[in-house]
């Protein structure tokens, strides 16, 4: 059969069982590392988006509270909207992961951090301890986010409902 | 959309759905745990009032609505739609109704409960107001009325669009909780920032102040401000809810 067609009828197939895929290509190593690879290659996206979003907003002076939002909320709707069911974890992660990379750049590279760390002290444990939990909450909502985009996007038979 | 068809959907809901019971139910609880706050208020906090006219029971019970209230919206409405999307059976009623209909009956069934709940604390304070000082202060229980029961409409629409978006029970509940997680995280950011006008307490918490005094200095029209505020919340999530039903593939 020509190859051409057989997707053709693969894809009919697909689309018309989303089940059917796991049965045609379960045993197929090759399916699952395209989706592995597909899903890396997002959450690495999501996390290149995050960190130039952190840059910009750092650069323009922006409110940090405001631009972790804002940006949380950029990044888990490309997430969303990118991987569809079932990103609200893996917007969690990128989003964690790029503020994560942001906030040890800014304590690492610039005076203000570099003068933080020197400090040292319980100030230190608190301002770290206060970050992270700015950055739990910039994920929940960069999950929100992504769930909400992932729900309201068109074309997914047969999923949830 | 079709009024009949809401009419029916929300009646139905109301008198023999489901969750019909469970949810007058938590209503129920709702209007004992206020009757709690308002009795020990006359007991353990009188001495606090004694310089100014009385115990305020509107206020004790509106800071009751404001603290429990949402957590008892979230327990009551999570599953509202999701649990039809779980099991099946939205798609047989929206092969009969309009979605639309349906939303707005699942909306106005909540919204009579949780009112008619306002309604029963606002008489209870009004018992205790005329057992304590012989006076009503209607005014003060008709704005009581109508805050509460938007502020609790806020919520309703809130977790209705949630779950909407929901396929299931679990992911409704947990997306839920998020949710009211980054409302209180949005309030705590202070009054200087602009993140509190996306949430509801601070509409509901601006209306604190026209309970303590009711013909507020500012006049009639900083009440009706606050209340369209609240209003107009509650209408863009629940357009968000009927557009999310109309866009979803089912």
């Amino acid at each position: 059969m020509d190859t051409g067609k057989s997707l053709v009828l693969v894809n009919d197939l697909i689309a018309k069982n989303p089940y059917i895929e796991y049965i045609l290509l379960g045993s197929n190593p090759a399916f699952f590392k395209c989706d592995t690879m597909k899903t890396s290659n997002l959450l690495f996206m999501g996390i290149l988006v995050g960190l130039v979003l952190f840059g910009f907003f750092e650069f323009f002076g922006i409110n940090p509270t405001y631009g972790g939002i804002i940006g949380a909320f950029i990044v888990g709707t490309l997430i969303g909207k990118t991987i569809g069911k079932g990103s609200e974890k893996y917007a969690f992660f990128s989003i964690f992961m790029y503020n994560l990379i942001g906030l040890m750049s800014l304590f690492l590279f610039t005076s203000d951090g570099k003068l933080a760390l020197q400090y040292g002290g319980i100030a230190l444990s608190v301002l770290i301890g206060f970050a992270l939990m700015m950055v739990f909450f910039y994920s929940m909502i960069g999950s929100f986010g992504a769930f909400v985009a992932s729900n309201l996007s068109r074309n997914k038979q047969d999923e949830g409902l | 959309m079709n009024f009949s068809e809401i009419h029916i959907i929300g009646e139905d809901e109301t008198f023999r759905g489901s969750k019909s019971k469970y949810v007058w139910l938590f209503g129920g609880i709702f209007i004992f745990l206020c009757f709690l706050a308002m009795h020990y208020s006359t007991s353990y906090i009188s001495f606090l009032f004694s310089n100014s006219g009385g115990i305020p029971y509107t206020l004790i019970s509106y800071l009751v609505v404001l603290s429990i209230g949402p957590f008892m919206v979230m327990i009551t409405s999570f599953d509202i739609v999701s649990s039809e999307t779980e099991t099946g059976s939205l798609r047989y009623i929206i092969s009969k109704a309009h979605r639309s209909s349906f939303v707005l009956g699942k909306f106005s069934f909540l919204f009579l409960v949780f009112t008619s709940m306002s309604f029963g604390v606002a008489l209870i304070s009004l018992i205790y107001q005329y057992s304590t000082s012989n006076t009503f202060q209607f005014e003060k229980i008709v704005l009581f009325l109508i805050s509460s029961s938007l502020y609790l409409g806020c919520f309703i629409s809130i977790f209705l669009f949630i779950s909407i978006l929901s396929a299931n029970n679990k992911i409704s509940f947990a997306m839920s909780a998020v949710f009211l997680g980054i409302l209180i995280f949005f309030f705590l950011q202070g009054d200087e920032s602009y993140l509190k006008y996306f949430t509801p307490y601070y509409y509901g918490i601006k209306n604190i102040e026209f309970m303590k005094s009711f013909p507020v200095e500012a006049g009639y029209l900083k009440i009706f401000e606050s209340l369209c505020s609240m209003l107009l919340y509650m209408l863009v999530f629940l357009f968000m809810s009927l557009a999310a039903i109309n866009r979803r593939d089912l």
